[in-house]
């Protein structure tokens, strides 16, 4: 009887000792998964607010590119801004960058899109790990030498930059020709996206890119690009189309237009900007959702331009300063760049849209031309 | 006997368990408190930051900066222009959500004139009742294209969180 007891007892014990065990482990494996999870939320909450001081202090740069170190995260940009797992997205306003930012550090480079006045800085983001190709037709062909690097006219970074004593991707660009790209070894390259930048339609619906075939089609895209007849020139700084292309999945390995749908790939450009902007952009869908967000500050800002003009209208009426009662034909306009600005503002792009677009770069020169003939005669300047 | 002593050792152990537990509760509160105090200075430091952030996208908003044939003046506000964004904010109040709330979210932005005489525009106000706030002033630069005179004055932005 008294054995019996004692054997209850150390079981007893035995029993008392696993629970406590298991209960003081559970507590500790909470408190460790906790507190893990609590430090995952301050890394990436420390990481967001970094983010975005650093994007806000480059939206306001303007005409400024710099390399940005940042921690090992993928960055994910869509409409709504940059977002970093699911926390809420910054938006440091009109923005164009690939949907998928990653590596250890991002180039941002922001530029003003003037319309002839300053409008907005447009944000450019992108990756190192990113690769933009624009190809020329064969060595002669110059077409790209204003847009690609260029002193006088704004264009891309430059491909390097010395950074603490090492030299280092800033942009990862290439000029090459289309001989050059269709034998290119891309795939030991290891870049998670490729941009191929057309101004030659031929070439996107002729040639064949076999060597792209073990690259994962979303990865290739490709933008073409093609000024308005009534464009001088290369027609960066004037207005007209934009096509997006992806990868073709078929055996002909030739691009096809974005989603196989004319309407959805075909978007415009007004000034050089905005052209840049199309080649950061993912897809269509991202340049259009920020420029449909661009046209309609440009509806707003013209009308601030339009209250302006009308006051020193005003004004120069009353000081009887006949020279400057110029400035009264800048009304019509701004007028209508307002029009066209809020039209394009709502559903942008519509094959119609392009008829808005000539308008406001239409008026653009005009007002460029009164602006310059205001300073001649020493009046106050619009803009 | 043996069972009063065994409920001794029992007792015993439930007092070391109770006291253990104990001092695990005093050690995670003391943790907690440094981890609230640590948490408290991030987010004021993130208050900042944010306060700044709001103050350079008003400095930089190109419907207020002064230029002279599209070159920008730094720290400048065109007085005409600013006139005109008020009154465009006053005619259409779903503008200044549309356009400003994701920029300015809950402030209070007035730009003050201070010499040759004083003068006020509140150029955006959405205050968070009951909040606390982050001042940042700016000294600014006011531009009247009429009478192409500048006058000094200083841009002041209330951040509340």
């Amino acid at each position: 009887m008294k054995s019996k007891k004692g054997v209850i007892e150390i079981q007893f014990n035995w029993i008392f000792v696993l629970i406590a065990g298991a209960l003081i482990l559970t507590f500790f494996i909470i408190v460790v998964q906790k507190q893990k999870q609590v430090a995952d939320v301050k890394l990436i909450g420390a990481i967001k607010a970094d983010l975005s001081t650093i994007l806000i202090g480059s939206q306001v740069s303007r005409g400024t590119s710099s390399l940005v170190d940042i921690p090992a995260v993928d960055i994910y940009y869509d409409c709504e801004g940059y977002a970093i797992t699911n926390l809420q997205a910054i938006d440091p306003g009109i923005s164009f960058s690939p949907n998928l930012l990653k590596g250890y550090n991002l180039m941002m480079w922001s530029l003003d899109w003037n319309v002839p006045f300053r409008v907005d800085n447009f944000l450019f983001i992108t990756s190192p790990g990113v690769r933009y190709i624009f190809i020329k037709r064969n060595s002669g062909d110059n077409t790209w030498d204003d847009f690609y690097e260029s002193e006088d006219n704004p264009s891309f970074p430059p491909r390097t930059i010395i950074q603490d004593g090492e030299e280092r991707i800033l942009f990862n660009k290439d000029l090459m020709i289309v001989s050059e790209a269709k034998n290119y070894d891309f795939e030991n390259e290891n870049n998670y996206k490729i941009r191929f930048i057309f101004w030659d339609d031929n070439i996107i619906r002729n040639q064949r890119f076999s060597n792209l075939q073990d690259i994962p089609d979303e990865t290739v895209t490709a933008l073409y690009y093609e000024p308005d007849n009534s464009c001088s020139g290369e027609g960066f700084d004037c207005f007209g189309e934009v096509i997006f292309y992806e990868k073709g999945a078929d055996a002909s390995r030739k691009f096809k237009k974005w989603r196989d749908d004319d309407d959805k790939a075909r978007s415009y450009y007004l000034g050089r900007t905005s052209l840049i902007a199309a080649v950061f952009a993912e897809d269509p869908e991202h340049y259009n959702c920020n420029m449909r967000r661009a046209f309609k500050k440009l509806a707003f800002i013209a009308q601030v331009y339009l209250d302006k003009v009308d006051d020193l209208y005003d004004y120069y009426k009353e000081t009887n300063n006949d020279n400057c009662k110029l400035i009264s034909s800048a009304s019509t306009a701004l007028h209508i760049i307002i029009d066209g600005a809020e039209d394009l503002s709502e559903d942008f792009p519509h094959a119609a849209d392009l008829n808005d677009i000539e308008e406001i770069y239409g008026q653009i020169l005009v007002l460029e031309n009164i602006n310059n003939r205001l300073q001649r005669l020493s009046c106050a300047e619009i803009y | 006997m043996k069972q009063k002593k065994s409920q001794i050792r029992m007792a015993e152990t439930v007092a070391i368990l109770f006291i253990f537990f104990l001092m695990i509760g005093f050690g995670f509160i003391f943790y907690a408190k440094i981890q609230r105090i640590q948490f408290q200075e991030t987010r004021s430091k993130n208050v900042d930051l944010e306060s700044i952030e709001v103050t350079q996208r008003v400095s930089f908003l190109p419907e207020l900066q002064c230029s002279s044939k599209n070159v920008i003046k730094d720290n400048c506000i065109d007085v005409i222009k600013l006139n005109a964004v008020i009154e465009q904010l006053e005619s259409d109040p779903d503008l200044k959500a549309d356009l400003y709330f994701d920029l300015f979210k809950y402030s209070n932005i007035t730009v003050i004139q201070l010499y040759p005489e004083e003068k006020r525009w509140t150029l955006y106000e959405n205050i968070k009742e009951g909040a606390s706030y982050a001042f940042t002033p700016v000294p600014i630069s006011l531009y009247n294209s009429t009478t192409n005179k500048y006058s000094f004055g200083i841009l002041e932005v209330y951040y509340y969180y």
